[in-house]
C-alpha cells in the first residue's frame, strides 16, 4: 500500500510537471506580443477580489445568527431542517444554478410573484447574480461549521452564565465569539478561496468584461481567444493570490472535521423571550426558503413530463455516456489511489513536514485553475480532441476530487495505528494485515470516499467546458448547453437525471462497498 | 536464558543502555516512572524498533535479527490487545495463523485456552461485550496458544480493579509454573509485582549524561 502510495504521488507530481512543461514550451514559441492588457487584468483581479470577499462576508455575516438561532430554538423538526441545509452542500453547482434561475431568475417565481405588486425584478445578473448564488452554496456551509463549534461549549458553560445572569448579547461576547474568533479566518479564508475561483456560477451570471474572474477570464482566453500565453499569465496571477490565501488558512492548525451534526439538548435559556423568539424563527424561516425554493424549483421541473422527450435525443444518450465513463473511472481510480495515499500519509506519521508535503499536493488543485493544467496536458499529448479530451478531464476530475475523498478516509486509516504492534507482534502483515484487521475497521469510510468521488465526478462541470466535442460530453455541459439556448424545460429534466445519477452512485458504493457483509 | 548484551537505543536527545541476563522460567519485573525508557526496553526485545548496536540471545541463539513475529516471545499490551471487530476466537487465531487458516487440531488448542483462562464458551462473543478482566484473560489466551516461551507484559493492569487484578495474577502464576514461561513485567506500580517476580530491575536515569539503564535490584531487596 505503501509503495503504491508512492507511485500515485510520483504520478501526481508527474501530472502536474508534464504540464508545466507543455505550458512553458508553449510559451517560448509564442510570440511576446500577445501579452496581457494590464487595464483589462487590474479590472479582472478587482471583480474577482470583490465578489469573493462580498461572498464571504455575506455568508458569514448571515451564518451567525442563523447558527444562534438554530443553536437555541428547540422544536420539532429540527434535524429535518438541517439535513435539507446540507442538500445545498452536496448539488453539483450547474444543476444548483438551474434552481436559482427558476426562482430568482427574470422569468422566476419570485419575478411573478413581484409582478403582483407591480414591481420589476431583474437582479439575477451581474454581481447580484454571483453573490446569490456564492451565498446559497456557503451560508449553510459556513452555518454548519459555526455551529458545530457552538455545539462544543459544554453544558456546564451555559449553566454558570444562566446562575450569574448573563444575556444573549453577554453569552454571544463571551462565550460564542471567543470560539467563532478562533474559527472565522480559517473559515472566511475557505469560503473565499472557493468563491475566488469558482466557475460555472461566474459563467453563467457573469459576462462581459464587467463581471469576469480570473478563473472565467482563463477559460475565455483558451476557448474563444485561443490564446495560451494571457491564459497562463491570469494564472500566475490567481495561483499567487490563492497561494497566499491557503496559507493563510493552513497555517492556522486546526482543520474543520465534516462530522456529523449531532442536535444537543442546550441549557441556554436566552430563546425563550417572545420577542426573541419570534426574531429567531423569522430568521430560520428565511434560511429554509433560500435553501429550499432553488431545490424544490429542481424538482419542479423535473415534473415537466412533456420535456422528457429530450431522452430520446442522441445528444442525451451521449451524455449520458460520457458521464458514465467518466464517473466510473475517475472515481474508482481516486478511490484506489487516495486509499494508498492514505497510507503513504499514515507511514508518515514521525514526520511532520513530509506528511504536510503530501497534504499541499493533493490540494494544490484547489488553487491551480484546472484549465491551465488541462491546456499544459493538451499541448503534451497533442492527440486530437477525441483522444486526449476523455483522458484530461479524467486526470483532473482525479485530482479534483482527491482532497474531498481524502477528509472521509483519512481518519479511519490512521486509527488503524493502534493495531500496528499488535498485528506486527502476530505477524500480521501484507494482505492479512489489510484483509483481516484494516478492511473491516476502513470499509465504511472507504466506502463513502468512493461515494463522494462518485457523486461528485457525476456532477463536475469545469474543464469538460473546454473539451467537450460532438464525440464527447457529459450530462453537466448538456445541461449548461441547454440553459444556453434558453431550453429551459429540457435543462430541468437534465438536472434532476444528474441529481439521480449521483444519488444513485452514492448509495449504490456504500450497498455494494459498504455493508456488513461485503468481502475484502 | 535471555540475554542482552550492550543493547543501545538512542532518542535524539537521550540514550538508553540496556545489559543484563535473565534466567528461563524467572519473571523480572521492571520499575520506572512513565517516560523513563519501560517500555522502550520491551519494543527493543520484542522487535519494533531496531537497536543501534548489542545483541539480543535468549538459550544461545541470537533473536535480534528476527522480525517481530518470528522472535519466541508473545506480548501482553496495556490496550489496544485485542481486535474489536473480531470474535474472541478469531482473536485468539490469529495468534495461531495471521491467515486464520485453522487446523481441527488449531480449534482444539485455541477451545483449551479459554477453558485455561476460564472463559469457555465466550468464543463467538465481541471484544466489547466482555469486561476489562475478561478482554485482558482473551489476549491472555492468545498468548497461550503462541506457546512461545518468552512473555512480555506491558502494564497490563492498567484499568482494571485490584479484585480483578488478584485473579488475573494467579492465573498468570499457574501458567508460568506450568509453561516454565520467562517473563518481562513493566509496571509503574509495584504493588503489581508482589509475589510474581523473582527479580526487580529499575530504570536508572542519569539526567546529567543523557543516559538511561536497567539497574537490578539486589535480591535482598526483593
Amino acid at each position: 500500500m505503501k509503495r503504491l502510495g508512492w507511485l500515485a504521488t510520483g504520478i501526481i507530481i508527474a501530472v502536474y510537471l508534464v504540464a508545466i512543461i507543455g505550458l512553458g514550451g508553449e510559451m517560448t514559441t509564442a510570440s511576446e506580443n500577445s501579452s496581457l492588457n494590464t487595464s483589462f487584468l487590474i479590472k479582472v483581479v478587482k471583480f474577482s477580489l470583490l465578489q469573493a470577499f462580498l461572498s464571504t462576508l455575506i455568508s458569514i455575516m448571515l451564518a451567525i445568527p442563523v447558527a444562534r438561532a438554530l443553536h437555541r430554538q428547540q422544536f420539532p423538526g429540527k434535524s429535518l431542517l438541517l439535513s435539507l441545509a446540507g442538500l445545498s452542500l452536496v448539488i453539483p453547482v450547474i444543476v444548483a444554478i438551474l434552481g436559482i434561475v427558476a426562482v430568482h431568475g427574470n422569468a422566476g417565481w419570485l419575478s411573478h410573484l413581484a409582478a403582483k405588486f407591480n414591481l420589476e425584478t431583474h437582479y439575477l445578473y451581474g454581481l447580484a447574480g454571483i453573490l446569490i448564488a456564492h451565498v446559497f452554496f456557503n451560508l449553510p456551509l459556513a452555518t454548519r461549521i459555526l455551529l458545530l463549534s457552538l455545539n462544543t461549549i459544554p453544558n456546564s458553560s451555559w449553566r454558570l452564565a444562566r446562575h450569574l445572569g448573563m444575556r444573549s448579547w453577554d453569552l454571544f461576547r463571551f462565550l460564542e465569539w471567543p470560539l467563532f474568533k478562533v474559527q472565522l479566518p480559517q473559515l472566511a479564508g475557505l469560503i473565499f478561496l472557493l468563491c475566488f475561483t469558482s466557475f460555472a456560477i461566474v459563467l453563467v451570471f457573469g459576462g462581459g468584461l464587467k463581471y469576469s474572474t480570473l478563473e472565467v477570464s482563463i477559460y475565455q482566453a483558451l476557448q474563444f481567444d485561443f490564446n495560451l500565453a494571457k491564459a497562463v499569465k491570469l494564472a500566475l496571477v490567481q495561483v499567487s493570490i490563492c497561494a497566499f490565501v491557503f496559507v493563510f488558512i493552513t497555517r492556522k492548525a486546526s482543520q474543520f472535521s465534516f462530522q456529523q451534526l449531532s442536535i444537543k439538548s442546550v441549557v441556554r435559556d436566552d430563546g425563550d423571550s417572545p420577542l426573541q423568539r419570534i426574531f429567531d424563527v423569522a430568521i430560520l424561516i428565511l434560511f429554509l426558503l433560500w435553501v429550499l425554493l432553488p431545490i424544490l424549483a429542481i424538482l419542479a421541473g423535473g415534473l415537466n413530463f412533456s420535456a422528457w422527450s429530450v431522452l430520446g435525443t442522441q445528444g442525451f444518450w451521449l451524455a449520458l455516456k460520457g458521464s458514465l465513463w467518466v464517473s466510473l473511472i475517475s472515481g474508482c481510480l481516486a478511490a484506489v489511489i487516495v486509499l494508498s495515499l492514505c497510507y503513504l500519509y499514515k507511514s508518515f506519521r514521525t514526520s511532520g513536514l513530509a506528511s504536510n508535503l503530501l497534504d499541499l499536493l493533493v490540494q494544490l488543485i484547489l488553487i491551480f485553475p484546472p484549465f491551465v493544467l488541462a491546456t499544459g496536458l493538451f499541448i503534451v499529448l497533442r492527440g486530437n480532441l477525441t483522444f486526449s479530451g476523455p483522458i484530461i478531464v479524467i486526470l483532473i476530475n482525479i485530482l479534483a476530487i482527491l482532497p474531498f475523498m481524502m477528509r472521509v478516509l483519512l481518519p479511519s486509516v490512521l486509527y488503524t495505528h493502534r493495531y500496528d504492534r499488535l498485528s506486527t507482534s502476530l505477524g500480521l502483515i501484507n494482505i492479512n494485515r489489510l484483509s483481516k484487521v484494516d478492511w473491516p475497521l476502513i470499509k465504511k469510510s472507504f466506502a463513502l470516499a468512493l461515494g463522494v468521488g462518485l457523486a461528485l465526478s457525476v456532477g463536475d462541470f469545469s474543464v469538460i467546458a473546454l473539451f467537450g466535442s460532438q464525440d464527447f460530453q457529459t450530462l453537466p455541459l448538456y445541461l449548461y448547453r441547454l440553459m444556453g439556448a434558453y431550453r429551459t424545460e429540457q435543462a430541468g429534466i437534465i438536472a434532476i437525471i444528474i441529481c439521480m445519477m449521483a444519488l444513485l452512485m452514492f448509495f449504490l458504493s456504500q450497498r455494494l462497498v459498504g455493508s456488513t457483509h461485503a468481502k475484502a | 536464558m535471555l540475554k542482552l548484551d550492550k543493547v543501545i537505543f538512542n532518542y535524539p536527545e537521550f540514550q538508553f543502555n540496556f545489559d543484563f541476563e535473565l534466567a528461563a522460567g524467572h519473571c523480572l519485573g521492571i520499575l520506572g516512572e512513565s517516560g523513563s525508557g519501560k517500555s522502550t526496553l520491551l519494543n527493543l526485545i520484542a522487535g519494533f524498533l531496531p537497536p543501534e548496536s548489542g545483541h539480543i540471545y535468549f538459550d544461545g541463539q541470537r533473536i535480534d535479527q528476527l522480525k517481530a513475529h518470528e522472535r519466541p516471545l508473545t506480548i501482553l499490551f496495556q490496550e489496544h490487545n485485542l481486535f474489536n471487530h473480531l470474535t474472541v476466537y478469531q482473536n485468539i487465531g490469529l495468534g495461531i495463523s495471521p491467515s486464520l487458516k485453522l487446523t481441527n487440531a488449531n480449534q482444539k488448542t485455541i477451545y483449551d485456552a479459554l477453558e485455561k483462562v476460564g472463559l469457555p464458551n465466550m468464543d463467538k462473543r465481541l471484544p466489547e461485550s466482555l469486561s476489562g478482566g475478561q478482554r485482558q484473560r482473551v489476549a491472555l489466551a492468545r498468548c497461550l496458544v503462541r506457546s512461545r516461551p518468552i512473555l512480555l507484559l506491558d502494564e497490563p493492569f492498567s484499568g482494571l480493579n485490584s479484585e480483578i487484578k488478584t485473579e488475573v495474577k494467579a492465573l498468570l502464576m499457574q501458567l508460568k509454573t506450568e509453561l516454565n514461561l520467562t517473563m518481562l513485567w513493566v509496571t509503574h506500580d509495584q504493588t503489581d509485582l508482589q509475589g510474581v517476580s523473582d527479580q526487580l530491575a529499575f530504570i536508572e536515569q542519569d539526567r546529567l549524561n543523557r543516559t538511561a539503564k536497567a539497574a537490578l535490584i539486589p535480591h535482598s531487596s526483593n
